[in-house]
Parts: structure tokens; sequence; C-alpha cells
């Protein structure tokens, strides 16, 4: 059994990124949105981890950024879901599809 | 301590009014009418203060610096805040949570002050989210209007996914470099492929918050969705510390990388001023005919940026500046006119100059600055971004860009056409404007015309460097 | 100090007259104004002609090598002069017509008159262009709110076409000042530039365009009649006495001695659209029934022959523009005049609807006659020695002997066709049967008379003693002719 390595750790998060940005594009469901955009967030999570422990083991600006983005992540889902609540209460759905009031 | 005091002063002075405001609104709360004055007076005394004690140095580590350029940009956003508190006084007063409003400005002004003053990546991406986030929530701040929340929808979906992406391109390089410091940076950086693709990303993010081609999407259904405020919020104040931000990236951390961002800002500026100025010709509503001439405002500030010189980082500062006064009076006038009328479409502007002579001066004064025509403040701002730009000796950008304004001159013209001359059968009636509000289209008509006059404005700018 | 003043004083008396609540008092406030400008022209002209009085320089964007420079050289005194002669005249003359809003109307005339003067003494190309455009906005605004029926849709057109071409001024302004070595805006640096052949020929269409649709040349005229037409009969004035000299002047101070060269290359081009402008305009002028149309189509025809001269590159054609720049400003507005008299009095432009008004209106039919005739060029009107010196001019064109043969015919027969279609106006007007509108006509009053009398005998002056103006522009037009010398150029070759 091969040990994980940085290349292993990179695959996922890499792959996690396209998934979110993927999802992001196609869904239709805010939350769902909301979610495919937190995968991007861990990716970035991941990355910035692996890249501390096996680039720079010496430095801990990855940690702290990881932290940071947990944080930041928690208080925009927040305002985010704020949003979300308030646009259903006004469209009885949170269907992006039926948020369509402004457009060209 | 005494120089933490006055190294963070402009940030402390807003943290302390925003502590003030949550005081008083635990404590019973103001009503509107006492309150509005109040927060007037303090973000006034904020910018004159912005003038005095000023230094120069870093703090924690070289996280947090400023310097008497960084502190003049600060002075240009304090000022379009209090403009803006002056300008939207009509909507201010009726809206029913002001102290919680101007919390969220303020917050987002505290956000962008530290994003300006960022000297590593980690801080610039916490000031960016405290930018971002209260501007979102504003956006929401007509909560029964359907459209107002959904254009804070937007907003917060589009920037929470640009700041995904940044992060992305943040992570890879920092994994590229190990480094995460604005001064420990340039340095590293080789022109390798993965920092190139790193610098791709970090890029599209700020294309998205500056709403750069082809990334703007998000823009004109925000600015028609949120309220007034807010929109001329985002389209001065957000618009100038992004660019500030990152113009000061593109010269400090990323030239090493110059042939790289040369081209990609050469091609974006070209494709922001004409999907900018084409959409423009066809919006019908106020707030979206700002957006989209906004957006190929920014093609313009791209120009100037490209010129990776002295003169660019002048230029882009006179620009921004001008670009407030021009803005408000536009959006000051809009504001006015909504707030009284609720009517928000050009159509409706028609004949406005018979019964509203002043407001139709002004938004004469405010689009001929916008579309640079001499003698307002907008023609030396476009005009010392094109002198920037083409001391790169690039003739044919110059020459597009300069075409570019003949079309936004076109569709600007169109607004003052139906100001001064088409004719309508129910005209906007007499409005009453407030003392308030005259003085603060006063002071934007003012700074119009004199900005570009006294050069000694430039020049001082220049000096700052 | 001089030219300071000239564009201080409109500048400032303009801003005070938008405060002006009551219309008499703007009206006989403008009309101060300007007097007061003329008097410092004539200051300028007789007392106090010598350097430091006509020249001034004050920092003024320095940080991009511009300066507040100006300088009234021999043509801008003369431009200057008529500007200054101008507004006065055209306020006199004007003085019943009617205006809602009267003080923002008489702001925007001196403001424009700032505007105009700037333009003539700017000796920066920066400040040159912030008063190219400064004096657009003004004539803007006054066609637009002022104007006759179609007025919104005949000034959109002609600001948007006046803002392309300068805005592509702009970037050749830009162009030149980065090419200069010390980055500076002055004409002085300008004209010491000597750009490489190759570059030359499209900064010179940068500017050309600008110029051309100023002026206006054949194909760039298409706004100027519709302008022209729907503008109110003083803004017209302004555009097609003193506005048009704006693009003459541009090309003799900024173009031939800055871009040498390119001039004598394109020259052949340019004389050729304005000869086909020459033909074209006259043809219809010959063709049109509305007198304000025919004036303008005139126009056009006159200041296509002044082009021409202009590149014929040669000192005679020079000076003989410079002084026709003035003559030809003074012709017109009395012609203007006369057609705003008989628009408000009898409520009609056109020619078929007129007739046998010279038993009515002895007096207004004699100045009629004078200015038409001054406006063909008799010997003895103002217009005859400057015509002459252009007609010189072309025959001895640096062009080819052949081109310079056919390119005189051509503009020889614009002189014939504007007899006929003069002569024809005079005939429809004046003479004839009287119409039911001309029925019960009244002569002019006496403040037209006062007007006319002043360009009756400023034609007549001029007429005799072309001598005066020519002693102003000798100096210069030598200079600018030695700037335009290129055979070292050609010889490098």
């Amino acid at each position: 059994m091969m040990e994980p390595g940085l290349y292993h750790i990179l695959f996922i998060s890499a792959a996690l990124f396209f998934i979110g940005v993927y999802g992001f594009l196609t869904r239709r469901n805010l939350i769902t949105m909301l979610m495919s955009i937190e995968l991007i967030l861990n990716s970035v999570n991941l990355n910035f981890i692996a890249f501390n422990k096996y680039c720079w083991p010496g430095k801990l600006d990855g940690l702290f950024f990881t932290v940071f983005i947990i944080a930041i992540a928690a208080a925009e889902a927040a305002v985010a879901i704020a949003i979300i609540i308030n646009l259903y209460r006004s469209h009885q759905s949170i269907d992006v599809e039926n948020a369509e009031d402004l457009k060209y | 301590m005494n120089e933490f005091l006055t190294l963070m002063k402009s940030e402390l002075l807003v943290t302390a009014i925003i502590f003030l405001l949550l005081f008083i609104k635990i404590s019973k709360g103001l009503k509107n009418e006492s309150l509005l004055p109040l927060v007037q007076v303090l973000l006034l005394v904020n910018f004159v203060l912005g003038f005095f004690f000023n230094s120069e140095g870093s703090l924690f580590g070289d996280m947090f610096t400023t310097s008497s350029l960084i502190a003049f940009q600060k002075s240009i956003l304090n000022l379009a805040v209090y403009l803006i508190s002056l300008l939207c006084a009509g909507w201010l007063k009726k809206t029913q949570h002001l102290a919680e409003f101007f919390l969220l400005m303020l917050s987002a002004l505290l956000g962008m002050f530290l994003m300006i003053s960022s000297d590593n990546l980690l801080i610039f991406y916490l000031s960016l989210e405290l930018a971002t986030i209260p501007v979102a929530a504003m956006a929401n701040f007509d909560l029964d209007k359907k459209r107002s929340s959904e254009g804070a929808m937007k907003m917060i979906l589009s920037s929470a996914f640009s700041s995904g992406i940044l992060l992305f391109g943040i992570s890879l390089l920092y994994g590229a470099t190990g480094t995460v410091s604005f001064n420990e940076l340039p340095g590293l950086l080789d022109g390798s492929p993965l920092q190139i693709l790193a610098f791709i990303f970090l890029f599209t993010a700020f294309a998205f918050k500056l709403s750069i081609v082809p990334f703007h999407l998000w823009t004109a259904d925000v600015y028609e969705g949120s309220p007034i405020a807010v929109t001329a919020f985002l389209s001065v104040v957000s618009k100038g510390a992004v660019a500030f931000i990152f113009m000061s990236t593109l010269y400090k951390v990323f030239q090493p990388m110059l042939d790289t961002w040369y081209i990609l800002l050469v091609i974006l500026a070209v494709a922001t001023m004409l999907t900018g100025n084409l959409f423009a010709l066809r919006q019908q509503n106020i707030k979206r005919f700002l957006a989209f001439s906004s957006i190929a405002q920014v093609g313009f500030i791209l120009a100037g940026i490209s010129s990776n010189d002295k003169i660019g980082t002048s230029a882009v500062v006179y620009f921004v500046l001008i670009y407030v006064f021009s803005n408000l009076a536009a959006f000051g006038v809009a504001a006015v006119i909504s707030g009284q009328t609720g009517k928000e479409n050009i159509d409706d502007y028609k004949g406005l100059y018979k019964t509203n002579p002043f407001l139709g001066w002004i938004l004469a004064l405010a689009l001929f600055s916008l579309a640079g025509v001499p003698p307002t403040a907008g023609f030396f701002g476009k005009l010392f971004l094109l002198t920037a730009a083409g001391s790169t000796a690039a003739y044919w950008f110059i020459t597009v860009a300069a075409l570019n304004m003949i079309i936004s001159l076109y569709y600007y013209l169109r607004v003052v056409r139906a100001v001064f001359m088409d004719k309508n059968e129910q005209p906007i009636e007499k409005i009453e404007i407030s003392p308030s509000v005259k003085m603060a289209l006063i002071i934007c008509g003012a700074g119009i015309v004199l900005l570009g006059l006294l050069s000694w404005v430039f020049e001082h700018i220049e000096s700052l460097q | 100090m001089i030219p300071v003043l000239l564009i201080l004083l409109p500048l400032l008396t303009g801003l005070v007259t938008f405060f002006i609540k009551d219309e008499k008092t703007a009206r006989s406030w403008a009309l101060l104004a300007s007097v007061a400008t003329l008097a410092v022209s004539l200051l300028g002209l007789t007392v106090m002609n010598d350097d430091t009085h006509l020249s001034h320089k004050a920092q003024w964007l320095q940080t991009i090598g511009s300066s507040f420079s100006v300088k009234v050289d021999g043509m801008g005194q003369l431009l200057c002069l008529l500007t200054a002669i101008s507004f006065p005249l055209i306020f006199v003359s004007t003085w019943h017509s009617q205006y809602k809003k009267a003080n923002n109307f008489f702001a925007l005339m001196l403001l424009g008159q700032a505007g105009l003067m700037g333009v003539f003494v700017a000796m920066d190309a920066l400040l040159f262009y912030f008063f190219w455009e400064l004096a657009l906005i003004p004539m803007y605004f006054l066609a637009s709110q002022w104007g006759g029926e179609r007025r919104i849709k005949a000034t959109f057109k002609f600001f948007i076409y006046t803002f392309v071409g300068s805005v592509l001024m702009l970037v050749g302004i830009l162009y030149l000042q980065s090419q200069t070595p010390d980055h500076s805006f002055s004409l002085q640096s300008f004209y010491n530039l000597g750009l490489p052949v190759r570059t030359q020929s499209w900064v010179f269409w940068l500017f050309f365009v600008a110029f051309a649709v100023k002026m206006p040349v054949w194909p760039f005229h298409t706004w100027q009649p519709d302008a022209y037409e729907q503008s109110p009969t003083a803004t017209t004035m302004v555009l097609s006495g003193i506005m048009v000299k704006m693009g003459l002047l541009g090309v003799i101070r900024w173009l031939l001695p800055v871009l040498p060269f390119a001039s004598w290359q394109n020259g052949d081009t340019v004389m050729t659209m304005a000869v086909i402008g020459i033909v074209y305009a006259s043809l219809i002028a010959i063709r049109s029934d509305d007198i304000k149309r025919l004036i303008a189509y005139s126009s056009i025809a006159h200041i296509g022959l002044m082009c021409m001269a202009l590149f014929a590159e040669n000192k005679s054609g020079m000076q003989g523009v410079m002084i026709q720049m003035f003559n030809h400003g003074i012709n017109i507005i009395g012609l203007w005049i006369m057609v705003e008299v008989i628009e408000r009095q009898y409520g009609t432009r056109k020619l078929s609807e007129l007739g046998g008004l010279a038993q009515k209106a002895p007096v207004m039919a004699i100045f009629f006659v004078i200015v038409a005739l001054a406006n063909i060029a008799l010997p003895l009107t103002n217009a005859f020695a400057g015509e002459f010196l252009m007609f010189n001019s072309l025959l001895s064109a640096k062009t080819s002997y052949l081109y310079a043969i056919l390119f005189t015919v051509f503009a020889g027969m614009g002189i014939i066709l504007a007899a006929v279609y003069t002569l024809n106006m005079i005939r429809k007007i004046f003479f004839g049967e009287l119409t039911t509108v001309t029925a019960n006509a009244q002569d002019i009053k006496l403040n037209e008379k006062l007007a006319m009398g002043v360009i009756v005998i400023l034609i007549f002056w001029f007429g005799v003693y072309p001598q005066g103006l020519l002693n102003i522009t000798d100096e210069l037009s030598q200079v600018l002719v030695n700037k335009m010398d290129i055979s070292h150029l050609l010889r490098k070759q």
C-alpha cells in the first residue's frame, strides 16, 4: 500500500474544486449552489494544509489561512442563508430560475 | 503605542463610529431624524481628520502598511461615504433600520481600508470579505422588494464564488512560493506555469470585484435591485477601493510577471469598455444605465493601470477621485428623484430641466464629466489615464479607448437630451430639495468643474508617491 | 495680459449673466461685456501691440508637460478682432429677438466667446484642445434649447460629428506629445518635432478630420446645413462666422507647420476634396429655396476655397486665407442679420414666398445687396483682396502644373456659381411681384441699421485699404511658410 503523498491530496482538492465550480454553474437550487461554494472553499483548505505539510513544513501561514477560511465561510454562509430566506419569503421558491425579475 | 494610533488612525476612527452607533442602537436608540444628522456630522469629522496625523510605516509584522498615498486613497473613500450619506438622505430617512444600515456600510468601509493597507494575502482576503459581505446584506435592505433580495442573492453568490477562486489562486501561490507576504512574494516569482495559473485565478477574482468583462454579469442586476444608496456605494466606494488594491498588487507583487498581466489587462480593458458601452446604449433604467457606464469606466481605469508607471498610479487615483464626484452627482440626482417620485426610467426624465433646472444642470455636468468632455474634470481624468496608457507606446490601444469615448458620449448625450430637450406630457413635478442634499450636489458640481482646472490636485497626488 | 483678458472677460461676465434674472438687464449686460472685449481687442491691436502684452504664460498641468501659454500672433489678432466685433454686432442686431430664459442664452453666448478666444490664442496643444471643446458645449446648448423644430436631431448630429473629430485629434496630440524630447505640449516643441515621414501621414489624418469637420470640408460637411438651419440665428452667426475659422486656424497653426511632409503629401487629396465641396455646395445652393440653407452651402463653398489655398502652401495663399477668414466672417454675419430680419418680419425663409421687397424696404435692399456682393468678392469690397491672393496661390501651388490649373478652373467655377445663386437670391427677394407675405413689409429697424452700417463700413474700408490686414499677417505667414518648407527633407530622400 502506497503512502498518500502531496500529489494525491492535490488531486483530490483539484477534483473538489472543479466539482464545486461545476455544481455552482449547473445547479439551480440556491442551497445547492451555496454547498458548491463550500466545496470550493474546502478544496482550498486541503490545498493549504497539504502545501504546508509537504512543501513548507517550517511555516504556519497555510494553517492560519485554513482557520480563517473556515471562520469566514461560516460568516458568508450565514449572510447568504439569511438572504436566501428573505428571497424565499418574497418569491416562495429558492430556485434561481424563479428569480428573474432582473435581466437584460 | 503612539505609532499604532497614528498608523491605524483611519481604521480606528471608523471602528469608533461603528461602536458608537452600536451603543446608540442598543440603548433605546434615536429617531431617524436625529440619528441621520449625527451620522453625517461624524462622517464629516472622520473625513476631515483623515488629513491630519498621518504617518508612514507598517504594523503587525508587515501585515498592515500605510503611506501618504494610501491615506489619501482612504480620504477619497471617506469623502464618498460622507457624500452618499448626504445625497441619499431621502431614502435613508425612510428606512426602518438606519443605524444598522450605517453599521454595515461602515464595516464595509473598514474592510476596504484594511484591504488598501494590507501587505499580506491573509489580511487582504479577510478585509476583502469584510468589505463584501456587509454590502450584500445592504443590497437586501429593501426587505419587501422582490428585486432587492434577488440582487442581494446574486451579489452574495457571485462574490462568494469569486472569493473561492481567489483563495484557490492564493493556495497555489502559497504552494509555489511558500509565502503570502507581499514583500517576500516578488522575489520568489519567476513566472513558472503554476505561478501563472495562480495569478490568473487571482486576477479572475479581482475581475469579479471590479466587474471586468467577462465577469461583469452580476453588476447590472445588483445595481438595479439594490436601494440607490447601496448602488452608489457599490459603484463608487467599492470599485475605487478594489481598483486601488488591484493596482498596487500588480505593481508591487506581480511586477516580475509584467508581461503576463500587461497583455491580459489590455485585452480585458478593451473588452470591458466595449461591452459596457454597447450595453449602456440600450438601457432604460437609470441605475442599470449607470451600472454599464461604470463598467465602461473600469475599462479606462485598466488602461491607466496598464502603464505600470508612477504616472499610472497618480492617474488612477486622480480618476477615481473625479469619478467619485461625477458618479455621485449622477446617483445623487437619481436618488432625489427616485426618493420623491419612485421614477427610475430615463423616459421619465424627459423634461426634467423645465421643472427642476438645478437637478437638470447637475445631471448634465455629471454626465459630461463621465463622458470626458472638457472643461469638466472627467476630461482631465481620462486625459491622464490615456497619457499613462500611452507611455507604453500602445497607440492602437489609445485609439480604441478614444473611440469608446465617442460611443459613451452618444449615450450620455441621450440622457442629457431627454433632460433638456425632449417634451413630456407629465414631467417630474417640482421637487423640494433639502438643504443638505443641495449642498452635497453643489459640492459634487463644484468638484466636477474645479478638480480638472486646478492642476495642483494632480501634482499633489503625484507628490504623494 | 491681452489674451488673458480676452478669455477671462467673456468667461466671467458670462458666468455672472446666469444670475441676472431680468431679461432687459441681461441683454444690456451682455452687450456691455462684448463691447468691453472689443475694446480690449482693439487695445491689443493698436496701443499694446508688443510681445510683453500679447503673450502670457502660467503654470498649468506641469506634470504632463502642459502650460497655460497664450499669445496673440498676427492671425490671432485678426480672429480675436473678428470675434470681438461680431458679438456686439450680433447682440445689437438681434436686440428685439425674444428668448425664453434670456439670461441663460446670453450667458452661453459669452461662454462660447470665451472658448473661441481661447482657441485663437492657445499656444499649447492641450490648452488648444481644451478650448476647442469648451467652445463647442455652449453652442450645443444654444442650438438645442433655442433652435427650430428639428433642432434636437440637428444638434445631436453636430455634437457627435465634432466630438468624433476632436477625440481623434486628442489621440494625435497625445502621440505628438510623447514624441517630443521633453514631453511637452507646447506649440514650439511641436514645431521642432520633425517627425519621421512614415508616421506623419496617419497623424495628419487624425488632426485633419477634426479640422475638416469643423470647417467643414466635403464629405465631412453633412452636419452643417442642418445645424445652421435649426440654430437660432444669433448662434448661426457664431457658428458660421467664427466657429468655422477654428478649423482653418487649426490647419494653419497646428497642422501645416507641424506635419509639413504629410501636408505636402496629402495636399492633393485634400484639395480634391475641397474642390468637390466647392462645386457640389454651389450647385446645391443654386437649387435651394431656403435662404438659410443657401447661405450655409455658400459658406461651405467659401471655406472649401480657403482650404484649397492653404494646401497650395505658399505665402500668398496663407496670407489670403488669413485675411479672408476675417472678411468672410464679417460678410456672412451681415448676411445672417438680413436673414434674421426677413424671417422675423415675414415669418418665412422661402425664396418662393418672398418678392418685391425693394419697393417696401429700400434701405434693407441696399444693405443686402452690398453684403451679398461682398460675399462674392466683387472688387472694392473686402473679400476681393483675399480671394485674389488665394487664386494667385492656387496657380502657383506646389502640386503638379496640370493639377494647379485644374484646381484653379474648378475653384473659379465656384465663383461663377456663387454669382449665379447670390444674384438669383437678390432677384427673388427684392424684385419681382409683391407676394402676400411681403405686401405689408416694413423697412429694417434702427438697431439693425446700426449693425449693418458698421458691417458696410468695414466692407468698404478693407475693400479699399486691405493693406491694413496684410500688414498684420505678413510676418506670420512668412514664418509659417518657412516652416512648411520641406525641400531639405525631399533632398535627403
